[in-house]
């Protein structure tokens, strides 16, 4: 039996929202508390307890309780006043360009201490997800886009108001006409997913969870059953990298392990898998820094942060300029993915025809299904221009969730999938 | 004095609820929740485990000013941070929305406590159990369960004061097939044993059904949908006759005392886990039949929906994972058992492959099916498995008979169903 490893966090969270109809909601969560594991005959025992005042934390070694209180004292109340007068200059320019918004905004502060023994370490986490999702109406027919940004504090938040107003004009102008969206088409087709959109959850479905450590280690991944083999050309390389300081970002994981990239995929090769420890021991391997936990109450499990595909080169133009007859895909939401087979089924909630080379009008709403070794293998070409993503929705594993993510992706154009029309 | 989910009894904490009420000024209601939990991971044999344990007292504070109502949800330790939670409601209500202020007069306390409960034991056996009746099916990719044991108290200034104790635990198994994946799981009370032999029954069905290569479903022969299949279904009716729903559909709410729906369909709040008798908001259950023999009766009322819809209070307000403002939701949406009479020719669709559609959207309810077509009452050939999107309302407006075999699904929103036959979907 080894010496206990302790979590310790703290969390201060501030959400805002805002219905269509103008009505705003505010919700402050703050979280104190923390978990000790020992490991007991092939059995880990986790304890976890709340923290309310610094006498709480007497029973953990002094060593960490030092730092604990370090944190403790480190982290104030998110102040949310600028944060809603912000919101209300951007209201207003959305009621100024005749569109109804809707948002969301959460801001969240962390930070956390772990210790194996008495050696403790600390990281401290901090970041400002938006999400806008503007609607336009004109002769009864209504039209919505959603843009999201990420921001490292509610200071970077409130500075970037200008560019915040030029993307909602934007996205007016985009609205308006996506209300001449035409149907959507059906069949085998070449798509395009844009650099640093809501698009990028494609990796993380389906490169991402069928290369978590547990998933690995009880033979339930497709992807697992090929590590050392290539499955996609040389230049593609996914990767999930909380070292970056795009999207979600860590320098320690939640067992204490240091952060590290995990290259899913290299040079075309399956080559890592998301480790935390458990999952290392039983595959003989070493942690490699992505044990997260949704909060105190709930072991580490692998879990992704910023899942991205590498940049290789071009830049969106030229990969579109290539396409004959296609779609450009910004938005997916995920359906169902079978980890054992990579079968897989997104909804398409934000695309537009290509053709000849040209992007055209937005399409209805639809479906987007293929194999993941397929899809890997159909990779044409990745473009140079990466960008990051993150936004609100969380992934879900087990019954631990939601956990914050995020994606990266440059332009990447991939053929051999398949769009249906829903209705 | 320190306040702990270990030590603070319910009727000791409405009192406790009343003292900090009476701090501050105006309509205002405070919600307690005291927890001990026990969560099981289980390793990949299904012999090792990662056990979490804890116990906490969470508060909820409710202030209204003017129209609009504060919220703050927090740990609290001492009754000092009831009232500091209440003064922190208070500063978030000018940013809050605008909700009803909640709830006439209610009081009903906890009683003694019960016996204390092993929370760990039968959820460990019933874990190993699991593990051994589903050797060599399938990869067991997840394993877990969680029991808990508590209480809840609800205290307001419009004279609110009720409480009671709850216990409850389940499990949950995911096992993967390269045709999609099986997620089901029991759920029962704290501390008794729970009863696996049904779940490893599904399950061993499930993969049966995914076993070889199959077809599409034979078209023009009604749909048999077994309790696992039908469950989402059933779920998103419960979504469907929440007030919040009807609330924002005008169509529903105007359909209520009507006779909608197939005299077979009973649609009720069923037994859940833990069992209660009071809602989030303190309020008594009541009025359990949403509908009764296809007449629409009531929607599941929540004080803010109920205010908007100017429906009666039913009992129905629940927070979910510690929300501050609750939300009107039936804990166990479940369909009553009828006589079944299943035709001899028939799509019997037998297995539900998981997808990560938690909830109906634009209406519908995506299902991932499997089974086997059935023809003078043999199955004669597999069903491979299909996407499809079934509206709730049309589907259960058609429904054509509802079988005997309920069962109950804790992974599924709580449902409880039994087998359904509806008409073949329109293409």
């Amino acid at each position: 039996m080894g010496p206990p490893r302790v979590f310790f966090e703290v969390r201060e969270l501030a959400e805002l929202s805002q219905r269509r109809a103008g009505e705003r909601t505010l919700r402050r969560t703050s979280e104190r508390g923390y978990a000790v594991e020992t490991a007991r005959e092939g059995d880990l025992d986790a304890r976890w307890s709340t923290v309310a005042q610094e006498t709480d934390l007497e029973p953990l070694p002094a060593e960490v309780r030092g730092v604990a209180q370090q944190a403790l004292l480190a982290v104030q109340p998110i102040a949310v006043e600028p944060l809603e007068d912000a919101l209300n200059t951007l209201s207003a320019h959305a009621q100024a360009l005749g569109a109804q918004l809707q948002l969301g905004l959460r801001e969240t502060e962390q930070r956390v201490v772990c210790a194996v023994g008495s050696t403790a370490r600390a990281d401290h986490r901090r970041d400002l997800v938006l999400e806008l999702k503007l609607t336009v109406t004109r002769e009864g027919k209504s039209a919505s886009l959603q843009r999201e940004r990420a921001y490292l504090n509610g200071e970077a938040f409130t500075a970037a108001g200008p560019a915040l107003r030029t993307l909602l004009e934007e996205m007016q102008g985009l609205a308006t006409r996506r209300l001449e969206a035409v149907a959507a088409p059906s069949g085998p087709l070449t798509i395009v997913l844009p650099p640093g959109s809501d698009a990028g959850v494609f990796f993380h479905e389906v490169c991402g969870h069928p290369l978590e450590g547990d998933v690995v280690a009880r033979g339930a991944s497709y992807l697992a059953q090929r590590l050392g083999q290539r499955v996609a050309e040389p230049f593609v390389e996914v990767r999930d990298d909380p070292t970056l300081g795009a999207g979600v970002s860590f320098t320690l994981d939640d067992e204490g392990t240091p952060a590290s990239p995990a290259r899913l995929i290299t040079g075309g090769e399956v080559r890592d898998a998301l480790l935390d420890s458990s999952a290392a021991a039983q595959l003989g391997r070493a942690p490699n820094g992505h044990a997260r936990r949704v909060s105190f109450r709930h072991p580490a499990l692998p879990r992704m942060s910023h899942t991205l595909l590498a940049p290789h080169q071009g830049t969106f133009e030229e990969l579109v300029r290539g396409v004959s007859r296609g779609l450009l895909v910004r938005a997916l939401t995920p359906r169902h993915v079978n980890l054992l087979s990579g079968d897989f089924s997104f909804f398409i909630v934000e695309g537009q025809l290509i053709e000849d080379g040209q992007v055209g009008p937005f399409v209805t709403p639809c479906l987007l299904r293929g194999n993941g070794l397929t899809a890997l293998a159909g990779i044409e070409a990745v473009g140079a221009d990466l960008a990051a993503f993150h936004g609100l929705k969380g992934c879900g594993k087990l019954d631990h969730g939601p956990l914050p993510v995020s994606f990266g992706n440059p332009t990447v154009r991939i053929s051999g999938l398949t769009v249906d029309a829903w209705s | 004095m320190e306040l702990t989910a270990d030590t603070l009894e319910p009727d000791r904490a409405l009192d406790l609820l009343d003292g900090a009420l009476a701090g501050i000024a105006g309509p205002a209601e405070l919600f307690l929740c005291a927890r001990r939990e026990r969560a099981l991971l289980a390793g990949p044999s299904g012999a090792t485990f990662v056990e979490s344990a804890g116990s906490e007292l969470v508060a909820t504070a409710r202030v209204w000013r003017e129209d609009r109502c504060g919220i703050a949800v927090g740990g609290v330790r001492s009754s000092h941070a009831l009232l500091r939670l209440l003064w922190a409601a208070e500063g978030n209500a000018a940013s809050g929305p605008s909700l009803a202020i909640p709830s006439p007069a209610f009081a009903q306390p906890a009683g003694p406590a019960p016996d204390p409960i092993d929370l760990t034991t039968n959820l460990r056996s019933a874990l190993t159990a699991l593990a051994t009746g589903l050797e060599g099916q399938g990869r067991l990719q997840a394993l877990l369960g969680r029991a808990d044991a508590g209480w809840v108290a609800v205290a307001s200034s419009a004279g609110v004061r009720s409480a009671q104790w709850t216990q409850s635990q389940r499990v949950m198994v995911r096992l993967e097939h390269p045709r999609g994946a099986l997620v089901d799981g029991v759920e029962g009370a704290a501390g008794g044993a729970l009863e696996v032999a049904p779940l490893i029954g599904r399950l061993r069905q499930g993969l049966k059904t995914l076993e070889g290569d199959g077809g599409a479903p034979a078209p023009g022969l009604p749909w048999l949908l077994a309790p696992q299949a039908a469950a989402p279904l059933v779920a998103g009716l419960g979504w469907l006759l929440s007030g919040d729903t009807a609330a924002a559909v005008p169509g529903i709410a105007r359909a209520l005392g009507k006779k909608i729906f197939p005299a077979c369909l009973t649609f009720l709040d069923g037994p859940s886990f833990p069992e209660r008798h009071l809602d989030d908001e303190g309020q008594p259950l009541s009025e359990r039949v949403l509908i009764r023999e296809g007449r629409l009766l009531a929607f599941a009322q929540a004080s803010d929906s109920a205010a908007t819809l100017h429906q009666p209070l039913n009992g129905c307000a629940v927070r979910l994972n510690g929300e501050g403002q609750p939300s009107a939701r039936l804990r166990a949406p479940s369909v009553l058992p009828g006589p079944g009479s299943w035709p001899d020719d028939r799509n019997e669709l037998t297995a539900r492959v998981e997808t990560f559609v938690a909830g109906p959207r634009a209406g519908k309810v995506l299902l991932v099916l499997a089974g086997f077509v059935v023809r003078g009452g043999v199955r004669q050939e597999r069903i491979a498995p299909f996407e499809v999107e079934l509206p709730i309302l049309d589907t259960f407006r058609g429904l054509l008979h509802v079988g005997p075999d309920a069962a109950h699904f804790p992974t599924v929103d709580g449902a409880r169903t039994p087998a359904l036959l509806i008409p073949p979907p329109k293409p």
